[in-house]
C-alpha cells in the first residue's frame, strides 16, 4: 500500500506537473515540494502531456481501489470526480506531502505538488471534494476519469485548490453561494478568477508575470468541454473562484501595502507558502473570509503576500481604488493641510530623516550650532572633515619622529591617556598606575604590585621615565593576562623594574629588556 | 591612595578613547617592532605615512564592518598593494568603474565611481562624498549618517594621537 501510495503519488506528480506544464509553463519545477519526483516527473511529463495524463488517470484509478479507507471517510460527498481527484491527491498528500511539505492536513490537503497556489486556497474557487467522495462513487468517477484530458487538467487544477473550500465548491456545480459571490458578483467571471488561480499556482514561483497565458488555457478549456459535469463543475469552481477570487482581491486590497513586502516574500520557500496554504485547506469558504481578515492581520506573510500578488494584476484597479487612504511602509500620517499623495509623503520623510541627521552633525562638529540651512552646514562639515584628517596627517609626522624610543606597554601609555584627558597633569603616575590596573581587571592583583612599585620608585621628574617604563611594563604584562604564569612574570618583571628604576644608569637597558618583553606579551594577546 | 579608584568611563566618549588608543598602540607597537626607528628624512615620511595608515586602520578596526567607512577603509587598505599596482598599469584612466578584482563578496565596489544625483546642493554633496571614504555610493540619508559616524571616530583618534603625541613628547 505505501509503496502504490508513492507510485501514486509520483503519478498524480507527474500528473500535476504536466497539467502545471501546460498551464504555468516552469512553474512546476518551482514548486513547493521538495519531492525529488516532482521535479523529475515535471520534467517527464512536459514532453508527453497527453499520455501522461492518460497513463496517470489510469493510474489514478487503480490507484483508487486501493486507497485507504481513511481518506475516503472524510471526503466530502459532492461532486464525484473530483472527490477522485481529491482522493488521488490525499493519497498524494499522503505519500509526498509528509516528505514535501510536511502539511499533513489530513484528507484535505491538496497535493504537495499542487501546493503552490496559495490564492487558491484561499479563493473559494478550492474544491477538493473529498468529503463528498465515498468509495461507491469511486468507481463512477474513476469511469468517467480518463475521457477528458482537459477535465483532468480542469479537475486536477481545481483540486489543487483543494485547501480548504471544497464544501463549498461542492455545493456547485453551479450553485456559487452567493454570500461569497456578493460583492464581485458583477466582475467577469473567467479573468479574474483564472488569474487568481494562476496566480495561486505560480506564486510559489514568484512571478506574476505568467498570469496571462494560464488563464487563457483555463478559459479555452472550459469552453472545449461542455459535456462533462466535471467540467459543469469546473465552470462551477470557476464561478466558486470569482467569489473565492474576489473576496481575496478584497484582502489584496488592503495588503497593497505590503505588495512591497510581498514581492520579497514571495521568493521564500516555496514550502512556506504550501505549508500555509495547506494550514488553511479545510476551512469553509466562510472560513476563508475569516482566515483571509486573519491572513490580512498577519501582514506580511506569505500568502498574503501571494494572494496580493495573485490578486495583485486584476485587482489592482480595485485596490487602488478602494485605497483611498495612503500607505506607506512607514506609516507616516499626512499633517494638516500638506499634500497626501505618496510621493509627497515620502519626500517629506526623508526631509526629515536629513534634517535630523544635519541636527546631529550640528552637534557634532563644532562651532555650528548658529548655523542653519543646509548648505552652510555641509560646507562646514566638509571643512571639518579636512581639517581633521590634515590633523592627523600632523599627528602622524609627529608620531613617526617622537616614536622611535618608546616601547612602551599599552596600558600604560592609555593609563596616562585617562589621567591627562581626566584628572589632569597633576595626578601621578601612581593614579594612572592604579587606573590602569582598573582597566586591566585585576585591580586586586595589580594593585598592590604596583603600589609596591610605585612606592619604591617616587616620583621624581629624573624617575618619570623610569616609572612610566615600569609602570608600563607591569601594567603590561599584567595586562596580558591574569593567568599563574603571568602573575609569576609579573613579580619577576617587577623585581627588575624596581631595581632597575632605582637606578638611574640602567635606564636604557631597562628599556631595552622590558620593552622586548612587552611586544611579545602583546603579541600573545589577541 | 587611588588604589580603589575604579576605572569607570564617565561618558562614552573615553571609552571610545580607551579603545581607540588602544587599538592605535598596538599597531605602533607591531610598527615599531618591525623596523628600528631612524631619523632619515626619506624613512620618516614612510615612517609617518605608515603611522597614518596606521591610525586609519585601527580607527576602522575598532568600529568593525558595522560602518561603511570603515569597511571602504578596511579594503583599501587591505588591497592597496593591489590598487597601487592597477594605478600604475592603467594609469588611471578616467574609467567609471576600476578594475579590481575583489569583488565577489562585495555588495557594493567601494572603489564604483557613481555618478550621484546631489539632492539639493551640487558640488558640496560630492565633496562630501569624497572626503568620507566609501561614501561614494550611498544615499543622501545615509550619507550623513556616515559622515556624522565618522567625524566622531576621527575626533576621537584625532585626539588620542594629540594625547600620544604629548606623552612621548614629555617623556
Amino acid at each position: 500500500m505505501a509503496g502504490e501510495n508513492e507510485i501514486e503519488g509520483r503519478n498524480r506528480d507527474g500528473e500535476q506537473m504536466h497539467y502545471s506544464s501546460t498551464n504555468l509553463s516552469s512553474d512546476w519545477p518551482f514548486n513547493g515540494s521538495n519531492d525529488l519526483t516532482n521535479t523529475s516527473m515535471a520534467l517527464v511529463t512536459s514532453s508527453n502531456p497527453m499520455n501522461n495524463t492518460s497513463c496517470s488517470s489510469a493510474s489514478m484509478i487503480d490507484s483508487f481501489c486501493h486507497t485507504p479507507p481513511t481518506i475516503w471517510d472524510h471526503n466530502p460527498t459532492n461532486s464525484q470526480h473530483l472527490g477522485a481527484f481529491c482522493d488521488v491527491n490525499l493519497q498524494n498528500n499522503a505519500t509526498t506531502s509528509s516528505s514535501a511539505l510536511g502539511f499533513r492536513k489530513g484528507n484535505h490537503i491538496a497535493p504537495s505538488s499542487w501546493s503552490p497556489p496559495n490564492s487558491a486556497v484561499k479563493r473559494g474557487g478550492v474544491f477538493l471534494p473529498p468529503a463528498a467522495a465515498t468509495s461507491t462513487m469511486l468507481p463512477h468517477t474513476l469511469s468517467q476519469f480518463p475521457a477528458d484530458s482537459g477535465f483532468i487538467e480542469r479537475a486536477a487544477r481545481l483540486s489543487s485548490f483543494s485547501a480548504g473550500n471544497f464544501e463549498d465548491m461542492m455545493n456547485p456545480f453551479g450553485n456559487v453561494p452567493e454570500s461569497s459571490l456578493s460583492p464581485y458578483s458583477n466582475r467577469p467571471v473567467q479573468g479574474q478568477p483564472q488569474d487568481g488561480f494562476v496566480n495561486g499556482f505560480k506564486s510559489t514561483s514568484g512571478e506574476g508575470s505568467k498570469d496571462t497565458p494560464p488563464p487563457v488555457d483555463y478559459e479555452t478549456n472550459d469552453g472545449s468541454q461542455p459535456k462533462h459535469d466535471a467540467r459543469q463543475g469546473g465552470s462551477g469552481f470557476s464561478g466558486n473562484n470569482l467569489p473565492g477570487e474576489a473576496e481575496y482581491s478584497e484582502g489584496g486590497q488592503d495588503e497593497t501595502s505590503n505588495e512591497g513586502f510581498g514581492s520579497k516574500k514571495r521568493r521564500r520557500s516555496d514550502q512556506d507558502t504550501d505549508y500555509n496554504q495547506f494550514k488553511r485547506s479545510p476551512q469553509t469558504p466562510n472560513e476563508a473570509t475569516r482566515n483571509n481578515s486573519e491572513i490580512q492581520q498577519k501582514g506580511d506573510r506569505n500568502p498574503n503576500s501571494i494572494a496580493n500578488k495573485s490578486s495583485g494584476k486584476h485587482g489592482k484597479q480595485v485596490s487602488q481604488s478602494s485605497d483611498g487612504q495612503k500607505e506607506e511602509y512607514i506609516h507616516v500620517r499626512a499633517r494638516r493641510g500638506q499634500a497626501t499623495n505618496s510621493h509627497s509623503l515620502a519626500e517629506r520623510v526623508r526631509r526629515e530623516k536629513i534634517s535630523e541627521r544635519m541636527k546631529f552633525l550640528q552637534e557634532l562638529v563644532p562651532g555650528c550650532s548658529k548655523v542653519t540651512g543646509k548648505a552652510v552646514m555641509l560646507d562646514e562639515i566638509i571643512n571639518y572633515v579636512q581639517s581633521l584628517q590634515r590633523q592627523v596627517e600632523f599627528l602622524s609626522m609627529k608620531l613617526a619622529t617622537v616614536n622611535p624610543r618608546m616601547d612602551f606597554n599599552i596600558e600604560g601609555l592609555i593609563a596616562k591617556d585617562m589621567l591627562e584627558s581626566r584628572v589632569g597633569p597633576s595626578g601621578t603616575l601612581g593614579f594612572g598606575a592604579d587606573m590602569a590596573m582598573a582597566y586591566a581587571h585585576n585591580p586586586s592583583q595589580m594593585a598592590s604590585i604596583m603600589q609596591g612599585g610605585i612606592s619604591g620608585l617616587g616620583s621624581s621628574s629624573d624617575a618619570v621615565r623610569r616609572t612610566i617604563n615600569s609602570h608600563l611594563m607591569a601594567v603590561g604584562g599584567v595586562y596580558k593576562d591574569p593567568s599563574s604564569q603571568a602573575s609569576s612574570a609579573w613579580d619577576d618583571e617587577l623585581h627588575n623594574i624596581v631595581q632597575m628604576g632605582l637606578n638611574p644608569s640602567g635606564t636604557p637597558i631597562n628599556t631595552q629588556n622590558l620593552g622586548s618583553t612587552p611586544p611579545s606579551h602583546l603579541k600573545a594577546e589577541p | 591612595m587611588s588604589a580603589s579608584q575604579q576605572l569607570t568611563p564617565t561618558n562614552p566618549n573615553s571609552a571610545l578613547k580607551i579603545r581607540l588608543a588602544y587599538r592605535f598602540l598596538l599597531t605602533l607597537n607591531t610598527l615599531n617592532a618591525k623596523k628600528p626607528p631612524n631619523f632619515d628624512h626619506t624613512q620618516i615620511h614612510r615612517r609617518s605615512h605608515r603611522v597614518k595608515i596606521a591610525a586609519y586602520a585601527s580607527m576602522a578596526s575598532v568600529v568593525g564592518p558595522k560602518r561603511a567607512w570603515s569597511r571602504a577603509i578596511l579594503w583599501k587598505i587591505r588591497n592597496r598593494g593591489m590598487l597601487a599596482r592597477n594605478k600604475k598599469r592603467i594609469h588611471r584612466i578616467s574609467t567609471p568603474i576600476r578594475l579590481h578584482r575583489h569583488h565577489a563578496r562585495r555588495r557594493r565596489n567601494p572603489n564604483r565611481v557613481v555618478h550621484v544625483d546631489p539632492f539639493v546642493n551640487s558640488g558640496l554633496e560630492v565633496k562630501l562624498r569624497k572626503l568620507v571614504p566609501g561614501a561614494e555610493t550611498i544615499d543622501p540619508c545615509g550619507l550623513l549618517d556616515e559622515t556624522a559616524d565618522y567625524i566622531k571616530y576621527l575626533a576621537t583618534q584625532v585626539e588620542v594621537m594629540r594625547n600620544l603625541v604629548d606623552l612621548y613628547s614629555t617623556i
